[in-house]
């Protein structure tokens, strides 16, 4: 989510209440003898507060597990748990008196403190990291279907090479369940000819063994290691090196194969970005579902005393 | 023919249920927010369930209740907080006013849990909540005490100050003479620890007492015929006269021979012999006569010196009028000279008279020497503590307070 | 002997017909043996019917009786059997002052607010107001009549415009045979029926076709009477070219039926200059000065062209020189049109925008690659609105920083719609999406139409197993697949992909709209008339 001019209701309220809190705890804190409390009258105020922001900022969930309800739209649930939750952190700290307290309320303060500081840096991801992608990127594909698009892309390249070189023997690699059904479809989207070429064009054999070497393994790989197509600089003088090496009638073949790498490592690429850009969910979901959960205890243990 | 890229060649490639096979990305996250839900509560269910409520301790108590740490139904009863009960099993409480509005419950104006704290140092929000605007029972106003105390810079001048009430002691006492004095005895001038002593706790100074105080310069010494002897203070007229005749009876029938050194039997001037004065009275003449006089020299000199006598219709002194010193200015606070005293530094004139301002220029008894509250406000409120329990108290003080309850 | 159409069909020697379910909001349904013996399809492939037995229906109205309102969207073209109706506009002629379209609420406000103005009759604009019928109405009194034999509403029944006029019955008693457009595609094959549209363009609309031409003004009738057999009729299917730039020039058009396309070709693709709708005359600029054709002029949709020949054009501008002179007049202004037009549509962005084809579309979900996390909630709220399958694809090309998801476009020509055999696929009446009906066969036609890949097969059995097009697991014969498309969630409101992603990255926009201040090559006004609007 990027921060926008939409979310201004949300800022704007967002300040009236810190300024409204600030003013309040100020001037309830104002005697440096008594200790705060938090359950004194204010100090409850300010944990009732921060609880209602926790618990709007949970409701997101419910909305995107009810999506058929259709609440609004998700942008403006999302806008509200970013907004609320930021607020959370003063209103806990008014409300704890900036003390840590003890061991329940210690904890509270720390997963308070870990959800608050990935959410923002998730946030923050998602100002750079989106853009990132998409200069970096360009033949991105579905996340969940990298594997199953870099299986295609394979059987693209063999059928590119196979149209030219004949038949190619290369034992297909473990990954990939769409092997079979892959060919037919990968070379449907080629666009090229489906069936292999009854029999080597004339000077197709260097690409042939180029491909067997060099190309197929890397394609084939689960995970593509280092190789000449890491970086599109020396892909481009890999390919001028096969170029120089088939008869210029292949050389449209050739581009093509290059270009089904560099797709291959751009998809490859973007699984690594992608998951930069949702890897900090495994630590803020898990901890704020904590941290509500923790809080809810702490506000009934609490009360009962 | 050059790789074509359409929409139709893209999206093709998808597999269109895709999304409806979780992707053990999404799968292990939900496992991982399902755990995060589940065990804190499971953690902390154990706790509860295990009877070990410290964890929810919001901190440490203070020192005093330091054994109740882990013990939390000492004080605290499920569900409707501190009760005043549990305090008073160790502390009696004791009212503050017969006449106060409602009873404050011990928890709100001493709060725990707030680590090394003075728990007895409450706000002055707690006193101000009925000191503000004070009313009594019956919601009227109060009439007796200062309606609207909010704080120390609103506090009231001192009664005494406010009503210029005179010290209704009935001793003679001129400040101004004593500390001009020079005692030789002491090889300086008075000053004001000579006379005025704190007492052992150091905070109040014991009233004066006659034998402590006054007697080494003011001793009702005889003059004349009793020359010699000293009359006791504090009796009263017919004592005194027994005592005068005491010693009036001694001079007379002591074997006073011993003048000249002599034990033979002493003759009066005329040369009769003691036993035919005793039988003929004038012994007994003399003594009346030697008591009288005593008498009137005792009054007229020395207790007409310092108190007011009490007379008959015909002028006997029969009495002195009572001192009526008072032991204490202010009832309702409390006062510490030692903590006004640094600490090793000895008490000169100039430390109190830094307080007791016009000592020094003061003549007369019914001079009341004490400061007023803009001597307090010197300090308290600028640099030293201003709060209401520094000098009030809101429980009836105990017998013997102690040191260590202190509102330090 | 030619069976009549009123009575009803002799009942088959076979065991009792299935009952026909009726495709079409009212009338009686004609089973297969009645299509085939009707004689508007003597000719007819009986297979073609046999699929159609549901989208023929013969209706019966009394005098008064509306057939089709003006305004309102229909799916269906109508041959009057029997009796008469008649033809006319429900709308004052009249003028409003209109502002351009979508550009703030604040001016539609005021341009509704503001006074309708009768036009006087000799303002500006057509003479004839060209309605869906075989004759155009007279502004001065738009009523018209037409007589049994006669075809009409077809043109909203090839495009989903909506309808021109109301038709209403005119006699007692009125039969009108009502046909899905799968039915009227087929008999526009038929040479029979191309021979009777002829005839009646002759007898009926040519004279006033004419007359709307302005530099056509004060041809004498006798000259349009000579003229009349001369004409021909020639019919072209959606996209195909009727002359291509640098062709040579060979005679004059006028639009009989559906829109023109005039474009010129510029670096690697075409722009527009503007559409034709029938009534105008288009070709007479080469014409005239002898030279190549300036521009590719092609059909838009079904179109239906008369042709006037180079020499009668020729005999027209001796008889009557004013002709030459408006005509001249007009050159000088067109060509000053294009040129600005030309210069306007300069941006690099406008090749990439009509590679994708994205002019013809009227609604994208485009993703805005900025803000798109990747997350695919876009898709699964789709799928959570459409029983576990979705509409959706979050994968295409890229058009500047905004994702092209595709999903469909409800484009201005949909080429899945002419294609299904049964004619399945409607534009929705009010909105504009296209909707796959249930009767739905599974053949993939569409499919396989769309450019873009938006339409996807879907196992009914087993909706969870969606199957690509080109998926040869999928055995066509034994899976009972059915298309689904795209429904911009119009019985939700808002669509599902835009209110379920949590970035405000997914919008559904008017790509002439949203790309506005890019590609300005086409005035509001042309682009409004092509969405029927």
């Amino acid at each position: 989510m990027r921060i926008g001019r939409d979310h201004l209701p949300w800022i704007a309220g967002g300040a009236f209440v810190f300024g409204l809190s600030t003013g309040g705890y100020v001037v309830a804190s104002g005697d440096p003898i008594e200790p705060w409390s938090g359950g004194s009258p204010m100090g409850l105020a300010f944990g009732i507060a921060a609880m209602a922001c926790m618990l709007l900022a949970a409701a997101l969930t419910l909305r995107k597990r009810l999506r058929n309800w259709r609440l609004g739209g998700t942008s403006h649930w999302l806008a509200g748990h970013v907004w609320a939750s930021v607020l959370a952190l003063p209103l806990v700290l008014y409300h704890a008196g900036f003390r840590g307290g003890g061991a329940l309320t210690t904890t509270l303060m720390v997963l308070l403190a870990v959800s608050w500081g990935s959410g923002v840096l998730g946030l923050a991801l998602q100002h750079i990291l989106p853009r990132l992608m998409t200069e970096q990127v360009p033949r991105e594909t579905i996340f969940e279907q990298i594997d199953h698009v870099a299986g295609l892309l394979r059987e693209e390249a063999r059928a590119l090479v196979e149209a030219v070189a004949g038949p190619i023997e290369a034992a297909p690699a473990a990954a990939g369940g769409a092997a079979a059904g892959g060919a037919a479809a990968g070379a449907a989207a080629a666009g090229a000819a489906a069936a292999p070429a009854k029999e080597a064009r004339p000077g197709s054999a260097p690409l042939k063994e180029f491909f067997l070497q060099q190309a197929w393994p890397w394609l084939a790989a689960k995970r593509p290691a280092r190789a000449a197509f890491d970086q599109p600089s020396t892909a481009d003088v890999q390919r001028a090196h096969v170029k120089r090496l088939v008869p210029a009638e292949l050389h449209e073949t050739v581009d093509d194969l290059f270009e089904v790498c560099e797709e291959r490592r751009q998809i490859e690429r973007q699984r690594r970005l992608h998951l930069w850009l949702h890897g900090w969910l495994f630590v803020h979901v898990p901890v704020s579902w904590a941290l509500l959960s923790a809080a809810l205890f702490h506000a009934v243990w609490a009360l009962s005393f | 023919m050059a790789r074509q890229r359409t929409t139709k060649s893209i999206a093709s490639r998808i597999e269109l249920d895709y999304y409806r096979r979780t992707h053990p990305l999404r799968a292990w996250r939900a496992r991982c927010a399902a755990a995060g839900f589940v065990v804190p509560l499971l953690v902390l269910a154990s706790f509860v369930a295990g009877g070990d409520e410290e964890p929810a301790s919001p901190g440490p108590l203070t020192a005093a209740h330091a054994l109740a740490t882990g013990r939390c139904e000492e004080c605290h009863a499920r569900w409707s907080g501190v009760e005043d009960a549990n305090c008073a099993a160790c502390h009696p409480r004791g009212r503050h006013h017969e006449s106060q509005v409602f009873d404050p419950a011990c928890a709100s104006c001493h709060s725990e849990h707030g680590g090394a704290q003075t728990l007895a140092r409450p706000a002055d929000v707690h006193c101000t909540q009925c000191h503000a605007d004070l009313t009594v029972r019956g919601r009227r106003q109060s009439l007796d005490f200062a309606r609207h105390v909010d704080s120390f810079a609103r506090h009231p001048e001192f009664a005494f100050r406010r009503e210029r009430r005179a010290d209704p002691g009935t001793v003679k006492l001129d400040h101004r003479k004593h500390l001009e004095l020079s005692m030789p005895t002491l090889g300086r001038t008075m000053a004001c620890a000579d006379c005025h002593r704190p007492d052992e706790t150091g905070r109040r100074m014991r009233p004066i007492e006659y034998e402590r105080d006054c007697r080494s310069c003011h001793e009702l010494s005889l003059e004349g015929e009793l020359a010699g002897r000293r009359a006791t203070h504090g009796s009263t007229m017919s004592r005194l006269r027994d005592e005068l005749r005491g010693f009036a009876t001694e001079r007379v029938l002591d074997p006073l021979a011993a003048r000249d050194g002599s034990a033979a039997p002493p003759l009066l001037p005329d040369g009769r012999t003691r036993e035919q004065a005793i039988a003929d009275g004038s012994v007994t003449r003399w003594i009346e006569r030697a008591v009288a006089d005593a008498f009137d020299f005792v009054t007229r000199v020395r207790c007409a010196e310092c108190h007011e006598l009490a007379r008959d219709a015909d002028g006997t002194p029969s009495g002195v009028a009572a001192p009526a010193i008072p032991a204490r200015w202010m009832a309702h606070a409390e006062f510490d000279h030692e903590a006004h005293a640094p600490a090793g530094a000895p008490v000169s004139d100039g430390a109190c008279a830094g307080c007791h301002a016009g000592v020094q220029a003061s003549t007369r008894s019914a001079d009341v020497l004490l400061p007023g509250i803009e001597s307090c406000s010197e300090c308290h409120g600028v640099t030293a503590r201003a709060d209401c329990v520094l000098c009030h108290g809101y429980h009836p003080p105990r017998a013997a307070a102690s040191r260590a309850t202190r509102a330090r | 002997m030619t069976p009549d159409p009123a009575a009803p069909a002799p009942p088959p020697a076979s065991p009792a017909p299935e009952p026909v379910a009726l495709r079409l909001e009212q009338g009686d349904a004609l089973a297969l043996e009645e299509l085939v013996a009707l004689p508007l399809f003597e000719g007819l492939p009986k297979g073609r019917l046999k699929l159609n037995v549901g989208g023929v229906a013969r209706r019966r109205l009394r005098k008064g009786e509306v057939i089709c309102r003006q305004g309102d969207y229909g799916a269906s073209a109508f041959f009057l059997e029997r009796g008469a109706v008649e033809v006319f506009l429900e709308s004052q002629v009249g003028r409003v002052e209109k502002s351009g379209g979508g550009r703030g609420l604040f001016r539609r406000l005021t341009s509704v607010l503001l006074p309708t103005r009768p036009a006087a009759p000799d303002e500006v604009g057509p003479r004839f107001i060209p309605v869906d019928a075989p004759v155009d109405l007279d502004r001065m009194h738009p009523v018209a009549r037409i007589e049994a034999g006669e075809l009409f509403g077809e043109m909203a029944c090839l495009t989903n415009q909506p309808r021109a006029a109301t038709v209403r019955a005119a006699s007692d008693e009125v039969v009108v045979i009502e046909m899905l457009r799968s039915v009227l595609l087929e008999l526009r094959n038929s040479p029979r029926h191309k021979e009777r549209v002829l005839a009646t363009y002759r007898a009926r609309a040519l004279d006033q076709h004419l007359q709307n031409v302005p530099f056509l003004a004060g041809l004498s009738r006798e000259f349009v009477d000579r003229l009349r057999p001369r004409v021909k009729l020639l019919q072209f299917e959606p996209k195909q070219v009727i002359f291509k730039e640098g062709d040579p020039a060979d005679g004059l058009f006028l639009v009989g039926m559906g829109f023109v396309k005039v474009a010129k070709s510029w670096a690697g693709g075409e722009f527009v200059l503007s559409y034709l709708p029938r009534g105008s005359c288009f070709g007479e600029m080469a014409l005239l000065s002898d030279t190549p054709r300036s521009a590719t002029c092609s059909a838009l949709d079904h179109v239906d062209v008369v042709k006037i020949e180079t020499e009668d054009f020729r005999a027209m501008l001796a008889e009557f020189p004013a002709i030459r002179e408006r005509i001249e007049a007009l050159a000088r202004q067109r060509t000053e049109q294009n040129a600005a037009i030309e210069r306007r549509a300069a941006s690099a962005d406008l090749e990439e925008f009509l590679a994708q084809g994205l002019l013809q579309a009227q609604n994208l979900l485009l993703l805005d690659l900025d803000k798109c996390t990747r997350c695919d909630e876009c898709v699964r709220g789709c799928a959570s609105a459409h029983g576990g399958v979705t509409r959706l694809i979050r994968d295409g090309l890229r058009f500047d920083h905004h994702l092209v998801a595709t999903s469909c476009r409800s484009c201005r020509d949909p080429v899945c719609m002419p294609v299904c055999p049964v004619a399945a696929i409607l534009r929705n009446p009010s909105s504009l999406e296209v909707v796959i009906k249930d009767w739905c066969i599974g053949c993939r036609k569409c499919a396989e139409a769309c450019p873009y890949g938006n339409i996807n097969m879907v196992d009914l059995a087993d909706p969870g197993q969606a199957r690509q097009e080109a998926d040869p697991r999928a055995a066509p014969a034994k899976a009972k697949l059915r298309a689904t498309t795209c429904d911009l969630c119009m019985s939700h409101g808002q669509p599902a992909c835009v209110s379920s992603c949590p970035h405000d990255a997914a919008h559904r926009v008017d790509p002439l709209v949203f790309f506005r201040d890019r590609i300005e090559l086409l005035d509001p006004e042309a682009s409004s008339r092509v969405r029927g609007g």
